[in-house]
């Protein structure tokens, strides 16, 4: 129980915390940070995958709304969770993964690093090239996407070094 | 059947993932060929109320910067007003403007969202249907214009800035009466194109953008921007200009929606013509 409202507080928090602050920072006017992801990196390796996926839909459906772009966080969000937790097990050798949120302690420093980069490519990649239907410039999707990865990345690493050490 | 059934269950997430990606692509699709719906647009109250209350709280950090371009404007209207007066007077007219003259209104508005590194960029302003914002209106700040309405809901209203690939103006070179078509290129927020302008239309660096007016949505003369630069777009016979557009899209606080009192007199005509 005490697990599940800790969920939620995350959820709220990343959510409030994306849409009015990091939505709008745009380092050199290419870089977004998408520190809400880190939610679902965080997810149980346990829970259904459906859930997970239904979760990040509605997550990314609800940043939608504030941002003006139906269906474009949504289906990033979504394709994401899909891909959680065979990234997992991608480095992770799939006797060792212990159940409970990945972090340091569960998966080791090296595997967290390598699955939450991967996963920021993968999410930054799907954002901008969706996005990037309308005016089509392949020298700024790739800047973008590359720059927004690093970004998304160094945040997700310095959150996760300063949690407690049994979240 | 059961075999069919077991493919199904073992690779559910596969499936779920798929439904609601279609869901997304039916959303993208519909947002892009039709008018947004009300709903999912941040002109929704409950995203715009809380718009609201994080503008007004961030309008308290420019409140500095604001007050001294107030003044700097009043000093210069009120200079103008002075020269117009006393050129009134030269010529022993007298005139009092009614209010009900003038052809264009003016609403002033707050901006409580914006953004200007997307592909596509929007405003959102705190005034809606109930202060008599209508769709298709220009919207201008006291630098020069930013956009068009969109959209609105009782008491917001989502403008397409001129930072949107939906955008395009009809714009003239300030001194000629040769107009061009104003779009943006999606690379830097302070700059805009000017397309199909003639090529033996005569411009150096530094002239002046105005709005030429054959819009309903913007009188004739607003400012848009400054030329910045030009080359010959690829069928050679009219020129692509690059425009420094004189409102600053990062620091949008106080904007006014121009009310054009014959707009839909104009619109309606247009439409009969082309039916």
């Amino acid at each position: 129980m005490r697990e599940l409202v800790q969920y939620i507080f995350l959820f709220v928090a990343l959510l409030l915390l994306q849409v009015f602050v990091l939505n709008n920072i745009h380092i050199a006017g290419w870089a977004t940070p998408f520190l809400y992801i880190l939610f679902f990196l965080k997810l149980p390796t346990e829970m259904s995958r459906n859930w997970s996926i239904t979760l990040g839909f509605i997550f990314g459906l609800i940043i939608d709304l504030f941002s003006n772009t139906p269906g474009l966080f949504a289906l990033s969000t979504a394709f994401l969770a899909f891909l959680r937790n065979p990234l997992i097990y991608l480095y992770v050798p799939k006797d060792d993964v212990k159940n409970g949120a990945p972090s340091y302690q569960t998966i080791g420093i090296g595997a967290f690093l390598k699955f939450a980069i991967t996963a920021s490519l993968i999410f930054c990649f799907t954002i901008f090239f969706v996005e990037s239907f309308s005016l089509f410039n392949l020298k700024l999707l790739l800047l973008k996407i590359v720059t927004s990865t690093i970004l998304t990345f160094i945040l997700i690493i310095s959150i996760e070094s300063i949690k407690p050490i049994n979240k | 059947m059961r075999n069919l059934i077991q493919f199904f269950v073992k690779h559910s997430s596969f499936f779920v993932f798929l439904f609601f990606a279609i869901i997304s692509f039916v959303l993208l699709i519909r947002f892009n060929s039709y008018h947004q719906s009300v709903f999912f647009s941040s002109a929704n109250s409950m995203v715009a109320n809380v718009y609201s209350i994080s503008g007004d709280i961030s309008s308290y950090f420019g409140l500095k910067q604001v007050n001294e371009d107030l003044l700097e404007r009043n000093l210069y209207l009120e200079k103008k007003l002075l020269v117009l007066q006393e050129m009134l007077d030269e010529n022993n007219i007298q005139s009092e403007l009614a209010d009900e003259d003038l052809k264009y209104d003016f609403i002033p508005a707050q901006v409580i969202n914006n953004s200007v590194t997307k592909i596509k960029n929007y405003i959102t302003l705190n005034k809606g249907v109930k202060d008599s914002v209508e769709v298709g209106m220009g919207v201008a700040d006291q630098n020069g214009i930013i956009g068009i309405v969109a959209l609105v809901s009782d008491h917001f209203a989502v403008v397409n800035s001129i930072l949107n690939p939906k955008w395009s103006l009809s714009a003239k070179v300030l001194g000629s009466d040769y107009f061009g078509s104003l779009v943006w290129d999606g690379e830097n927020s302070q700059y805009a194109v000017l397309e199909e302008l003639p090529r033996h239309v005569e411009f150096e660096k530094g002239d002046t953008i105005i709005t030429s007016g054959f819009s309903t949505a913007f009188p004739e003369g607003l400012p848009v921007g400054i030329v910045e630069g030009y080359n010959r777009q690829k069928n050679d016979n009219f020129y692509s200009v690059k425009v420094k557009l004189f409102a600053d899209f990062n620091r949008l606080k106080s904007v006014r929606v121009i009310k054009n009192k014959d707009s839909k007199e104009q619109l309606n005509i247009e439409k009969e013509v082309n039916n």
